[in-house]
Parts: structure tokens; sequence; C-alpha cells
């Protein structure tokens, strides 16, 4: 007599098994797909910031510099800045937006002939800077809304050879008038580096910190940062500087010129 | 006449026969298992539910007991104790004990359980044939998953759900009402703030569950496919289980935080059991039993006060599997005292760093958690902040290797921390030479969160001046890199010292990603280079300072 059938183990139908089986199948292959990409191309999850990062791991340290004169070229007409970030949006009291420079021609100052640069913050103008500009060097010579505050000795911003593994240290004073401010300094020319401008990207920038204490010298008092990203024959192509509300750092970067060329 | 119990023939030493192939098995793999002690002496561990499987598996054979016995019974009685069916070669128990070998040479735990789990069967197959070897398969296929998975693999599948249990908890709250944000790894709720740690990932869950629910299938003697629809099943119910455990934790945490902090521990066994139990309705709704086949009728009963005393031959497999299995764990102590000895060589760090071109990076000494010292095997370290005259930092740490758990890849520690990671390149130790094949291996990593970025330089210094950057302790891809070093450690009696360099970028200042970077090149160069020469670590300048050049009241920065 032939036998029965065994009766079935589970009350869902063959059907419904065979397609559940299949849907797990599908569901663990594509999420074991996903955790293998995540786990060997971490960096395809967020395409951009990972080629940054790689670009960044392969530049060069240190190397030939180019001259002072290269990295800070006096360009005529008016180069336009642009705030990166959140700090240009939805500050209280009126955040700088956009700041603009112009070479305003040469000018004496403490005895010593600069070219004057004026900047503009919001379309108001805030400030004007003298530098001296030769085979020796950069230096600044006088700041303040009409350069009425000179550095005595000058400042050396760029020197020639000065590289990566150096930090200068420059000690003075502030002269308006007749008051005459101590004042230190600490400069840095380090790089290249890559930079990424509405102007363009700049691949082989330098990067300038430059520490300044104005006043009797107390180790716990923090400098006044400021940071210059300079690339040959453009100049500085970005900046970023304490004009933000209380003082917090804001980072400009340099916008196209409205003709398409840096004026 | 029959000899007294304890002095009979097959008596290794006094004990059973079973519990001494046991013992010895537990010697041989005695190191392997040594390491499993974090993951599953930790509670929090995902693995932690590992030392219940042995009892689980036992369980499972004890159930199938009188089938067993039958089976074995039947061989004996059908073709003799010495037939063809008993008395296989030992192959398995080779293979057994050299991946327990190979696991010592390469620290990788989950070979050496692998490597148990075969001896032992190797040693059933031996002695009591492959019919009782194939009527245990059950329980010796449930004995795998108490193989450890690579840590990498673990913290990668951790921090995936930690991310995936707050997004779903984010809209399970907002589903019932309860504004909330996510905020990467945590929830903010009003004003307080829910962060979903490893330990509340869900991997806690979500493995016990599952191996229940292998467990219950192999119980119950179910076929494949419905064995894997509850595997699936037991997979998102306790996923969905971790869902509602940190959506409750941010219900209660909203109205009371110091309740929530009481109740984190409590809760998180309440939702395991309630998976558990969810898992076991969901069997039995699938028609699943604990039970089976009747056992086979065995063509001759023995009595249970009667023990065949094992002949001579029985004797002589048991020797062989005893001297075999006793070669094994001494040969791994052995690796193990090589190891240790790879270890004790650590040169001081340099306590100032001094750049020729005016740039000093002066440190002082940093500590390493007691926490992460034990991840690594509690090495000889030395850890130190520098600082340079612009404030910024770079911190180096020394781990003498004197086990694998010192070589504990930055992809791997990194990943736990919430940090995955974003670039890594190999770059010559001397940029003047790229074609040397000293190199360092360089990364960023980003937070997940707050984007973060962590540039690490990362390398081996061994005392003979070489170096070395592939992966260790990632997964088993870096199988060649461990045999490389247990080669070196063991055999060629190298000492090596890991090598961590770092700099944190805060995500306000990210453009000075690239700054960091040469700054941690440079500290790297200096320090490897005092490592090889034990000399005073100074960094070349790339281009000396034109002479002549005016620098009034110019001075090296100190």
């Amino acid at each position: 007599m032939p036998s029965s059938p065994p009766p079935p183990l589970s009350p869902v139908p063959p059907v419904a098994q065979k397609a559940a089986w299949r849907a797990v199948g599908v569901a663990a292959t594509a999420w074991f797909t996903l955790v293998m990409m995540y786990q060997f191309f971490p960096g395809s999850f967020v395409p951009g910031e990972a080629q940054v990062d790689a670009a960044m791991l392969a530049e060069r340290t240190g190397g030939p510099l180019p001259t002072p004169a290269e990295l800070f070229p006096v360009l005529p007409g008016v180069r336009r800045w642009v705030a990166e970030g959140e700090e240009a949006e939805g500050e209280e009291d009126a955040p700088v937006v956009f700041l603009e420079t112009r070479a305003e021609g040469h000018r004496m100052v403490g005895g010593e002939t600069g070219v004057a640069l004026t900047s503009r913050r919001n379309g108001v103008p805030f400030q004007t800077e003298v530098y001296r500009i030769d085979a020796r060097g950069v230096f600044g010579l006088a700041t303040g809304p009409n350069a009425e505050v000179l550095l005595s000795p000058p400042l050396p911003l760029l020197l020639p050879g000065a590289n990566g593994a150096s930090v200068r240290a420059w000690r003075g004073e502030l002269v308006q008038g007749t008051n005459r401010t101590p004042a230190r300094a600490l400069i840095r020319l380090d790089g290249p580096e890559r930079v990424v401008t509405p102007a363009g990207t700049f691949p082989g920038a330098y990067r300038v910190d430059l520490h300044v204490q104005v006043g009797p010298h107390d180790p716990t008092t923090p400098p006044v940062v400021s940071t210059l990203w300079l690339a040959p024959g453009a100049g500085v192509v970005r900046q970023r500087a304490p004009l933000g509300p209380g003082g917090r750092p804001v980072t400009f970067a340099l916008a196209p010129p409205p003709r398409g060329r840096v004026e | 006449m029959t000899p007294p119990r304890s002095r009979r023939p097959g008596a290794l030493f006094p004990l059973p026969p079973f519990a001494q192939m046991l013992a010895l098995l537990l010697f041989a793999a005695a190191v392997p298992l040594s390491w499993c002690e974090r993951p599953w002496l930790d509670p929090s561990h995902p693995l932690s539910f590992q030392p219940l499987v042995p009892l689980a598996a036992a369980y499972l054979a004890w159930h199938r007991r009188t089938e067993i016995w039958a089976i074995d019974r039947n061989v004996v009685t059908l073709f003799g104790r010495n037939g063809p069916q008993r008395g296989a070669r030992p192959w398995l128990v080779v293979v057994g004990a050299g991946l327990i070998l190979l696991a010592c040479f390469t620290k990788t735990a989950g070979m050496g359980v692998l490597g148990l789990l075969l001896a032992g069967a190797g040693v059933i197959h031996v002695l009591r044939g492959g019919m009782v070897l194939g009527a245990l398969a059950s329980p010796l296929c449930f004995l795998l998953t108490m193989v450890p998975w690579p840590d990498s693999l673990v913290a990668g599948l951790t921090f995936e759900l930690q991310l995936a249990s707050t997004a779903m908890a984010s809209h399970c709250l907002a589903a019932i009402g309860i504004p909330n944000e996510v905020l990467g790894n945590a929830l903010r709720i009003g004003g307080y703030q829910l962060e979903v740690s490893p330990a509340c990932s869900g991997m806690g869950i979500v493995f016990p569950t599952m191996a229940a629910a292998l467990w219950y299938a192999l119980l119950a003697r179910a076929r494949c496919g419905l064995t894997l629809v509850l595997l699936t099943a037991a997979l998102a119910l306790s996923a969905l289980m971790n869902v509602l455990r940190v959506a409750a934790m941010g219900i209660v945490g909203e109205q009371d935080p110091a309740a929530a902090e009481r109740l984190h521990d409590l809760n998180s066994w309440i939702f395991t059991l309630a998976a558990l139990g969810a898992v076991y309705l969901i069997a039995r709704y699938l028609g699943l039993r604990p039970g089976g086949p009747p056992a086979p009728e065995t063509e001759e009963e023995q009595s249970p006060d009667a023990p065949p005393s094992p002949p001579r031959a029985d004797l002589a497999r048991r020797q062989g599997l005893a001297a075999l299995l006793v070669a094994t764990g001494s040969l791994s102590l052995f690796i193990t005292a090589r190891f240790a000895r790879a270890g004790e060589w650590l040169p001081p760090l340099p306590e100032r760093i001094v750049g020729a071109g005016g740039v000093e990076w002066r440190s002082q000494p940093s500590q390493l958690s007691a926490q992460s010292l034990a991840i690594l095997g509690n090495p000889k370290w030395d850890a130190r902040l520098y600082h340079n005259a612009l404030g910024e930092e770079v911190a180096v740490c020394f781990i003498a290797a004197g086990s694998f758990d010192a070589y504990h890849d930055p992809t791997v520690c990194m990943t736990g921390n919430g940090f995955h990671r974003s670039a890594e390149r190999l770059v010559p130790i001397d940029p003047t030479r790229p074609e040397e094949s000293r190199q360092f291996r360089s990364f960023v990593f980003r937070h997940a969160h707050d984007r973060t970025a962590v540039v690490l330089y990362y390398w081996l210094q061994h005392q003979d001046g070489g170096t070395d950057t592939a992966n260790r302790m990632g997964t088993y891809r870096d199988l060649w890199a461990r045999l490389k070093t247990g080669w070196g450690a063991v055999v060629q009696g190298r000492q090596t010292v890991i090598v961590r360099v770092l700099a944190v970028v805060p995500p306000h200042d990210l453009e000075s990603a690239p700054q960091a970077r040469r700054n941690v090149r440079r500290v790297a160069e200096a320090v490897q280079r005092a490592m090889v020469t034990e000399a005073e670590p100074v960094i070349p300048a790339e281009t000396e300072p034109a002479a002549g050049a005016e620098a009034p009241e110019l001075s090296d920065a100190g």
C-alpha cells in the first residue's frame, strides 16, 4: 500500500515560501554588496570630500618656492571676495558678505615707498595697507583706515627662501603720531596646497599664517590670527580674518571678475 | 576479569575518554581562546552571547542522544569496533591543529576557534567514525556561531546599525508626534540628547537573536527554506526591537534624563528577551516544534554498567591524537612567548623636535586610556603631544608590538569611534627617493556627523631600521601581512614599534587640513629619523633662507 505524503510542516503555501526565499536572497545580496562597497571603497560614498582628501595626501611638502614678488604681485583693478560658508548668512550684526581690494598706486610712509591696497567691506571703505615689494621680500609698512598706523620696523610678510620649516618672529611697534604701542608677530609661509575658489582652482597655493599681539607682551592673551593663501601670479586667492561678529574669523575666497578675468 | 576503571588500557589520564579529549582540545586551542576574553566577557559586546553557544550545542546533541547512541552501536555491531567505519586518518585534526597554529602566527581568534571546532570534529571522526560525525552535524554546525567575527567587520556593521537605528527611531518618534532632530548617531528631543552608542547599535540584540533562531530551527529540524525565513524574521525583529528601544529611551529621557540612564542597561535585556519571544512565536506559527524522527533500532543493546574496554588500536589512536594536540598547544604557547619578546623594544619619544629653519616642536607626555590599552593587549607604550609656536598640535604614539592586539589598525579603531576612512595613500618616507620601499601609510578620517578630520600617519618601525605599512588587525584580507609579522617575530626575533602620528582638524577649521597634514608629515619624518639614528631629531630645511635678506628684529620663534 503506498504511504501517504507527510503533512506539511508549515501552513505557509509553497508559493509564498518561494517568493519569500527570493526576496530574502535579493535583500541579502544587496545589503552585502553595499556593506562590502562601504568597507572597500568608503570614499565612493562621499565623492567630493574623498577626492579632496585624496588629493591632499598626494601633495608634496616643501620644495622650491616661488619668489615673494610672484606670490604677491600687484594686480591692477578691483578684486572682489565673497565670504564662504554660513558666516555670510543669518547674522544679526551686519555680516561681512564681501570685500573689495584695489591697488591705489605708490605711497610714501615712514620714509619708505610702498604700494597701497585699499579695502572696502560690504561697499564701505575700512582699511588701507601699504606694502613694500622688492627683491628682498614683501614687507608691511602701514595699516589702518587711511594707513596712518606705521609698522616699525616693517613687518616681513614674505622673505625669499623662507619655507615651511620656518616660523619668523617680528617684534616692533605700531606708531600713530606720537603714540607707540609694542607689538609682536609670528609669520609662517608653508605649502603648497590646492585652493578652490569661485575664481578658479589654484593647485600650487601657499599659506601664510600671521599671529599678531598688540600691547605689552602677555603669553595668556590670544593673538589676532589672520591667514592668507597666495598663488603664484595670482596673489591672494583666499584670506581668513577676524571680521565676523564678535571678531569671529570669516574666510573670503576670490570671486571671478565681472568680465571673466582678474582685473 | 575486568580491570579497574581508572587503569583500563584506554585511559591516558584518570578521566573519562570524552573529558580527556576535551581537555586536550582546550589545551591545544588555549591561546586563541584566551583572545576571546574581551568579546566574550564584556556584556555590551555584540559577541558576548558566544560563550553560551557550546551549552546550546550540547543541548542539541543531548536532544539527539538516542539517535546518536543508536548509530554508534549499530556501527559497532555491523562493522566491529575496528571496522572500516572507525579509525579514519586524523586529517581533520591535522587541519584543525594547523589552523590553530596559523591563528597563533597571525593572531586571528576566529581562525583559532574554527581550528578548535575542526579538530574536535576530527577527534569524533577518528574515534567514533563518520556516521556518528554525521549524526552530530547539527550541533557542530551550530558551534560555528561561536567563531568570533573580524573586529573591522563588527565595527563597520555596528556603525551602520548605529546610524540606521537613530534614523529609524527618529521616524518612530515623529510618527507619534514627538519632534526630534537627528545629529549623526544622536537624537535631540527637546532639551535631551540621546547618543546611540555602539552598545545601543542593536548588534547586541541582532546576533544573539539570530543565533537563537538558528538553534531553534536546528532543534526543530526545520528545512533550509524555513530556517532562512526564520533567520530573516529574527534579523528584522531584532532590528525593530532596537529601534523601539532607542525610541523608548528618547521618550523617557525627555521626561527624566536620570531615569533614562538608570534604565539604559536594563532595557537591553528587556528588548532582547522581547525579540527572542517574538522569534519563538513566529517559529511556532511556522509550525516548528522541537522533536524529530525516532532513533533507528539498534541491533544489540548493551548494558550501561559494562562499558566495553577499548582495544589496543583504540588506545593507539587516542595516544596519537593526544600527542598531536599537546604539540599544537605547546607550539602555540611558544609562539606567544616569542611575540612577547618582540614587544620589549620601545625607544623613547624625543621631548623636542627642532627645525633648522626655526620651527620648534615642544612636547608634553600624553595619556592613553586604560580601555585603549586593554584593546591593544596592554603593551609597552609612550605618547606625547607636540605643539609649535603657532599653537598647532601633533600627537605621537609608540606602541611596542608585543602581540597582534597592538597592531589594531587605524581603520578599525577610528571606525569604532564614528569616523570613516575618507582617503588613504602610501607616501615615501624620503620624498627625494620616491622609489624607495620605506613608506608611511597616510590617512584622512572624517567624522560622520560633524566632518571633523583626522590626518594620521602610521607605520611599523623595526629595530633593524626597516619599516612596514601593511594592514593588520583589519580583516582576513591581511593574512599575508600577518604571516610576515608572525614569521619576523617568532622565527627571526624581530622587534617592532607601531607608530601613529596624527592631528585633529576641528569642523570650524577644515581649511587647515592641508597644514595639519604638513605638520604631521614633518613630525613623522623627524620621529622616524630619531628612531633609526637615536640622534637629536632635526627637520631638514627644504630651502635655506637667502643670504642678505632684510630681517629687522627678526629672531627664530622659540
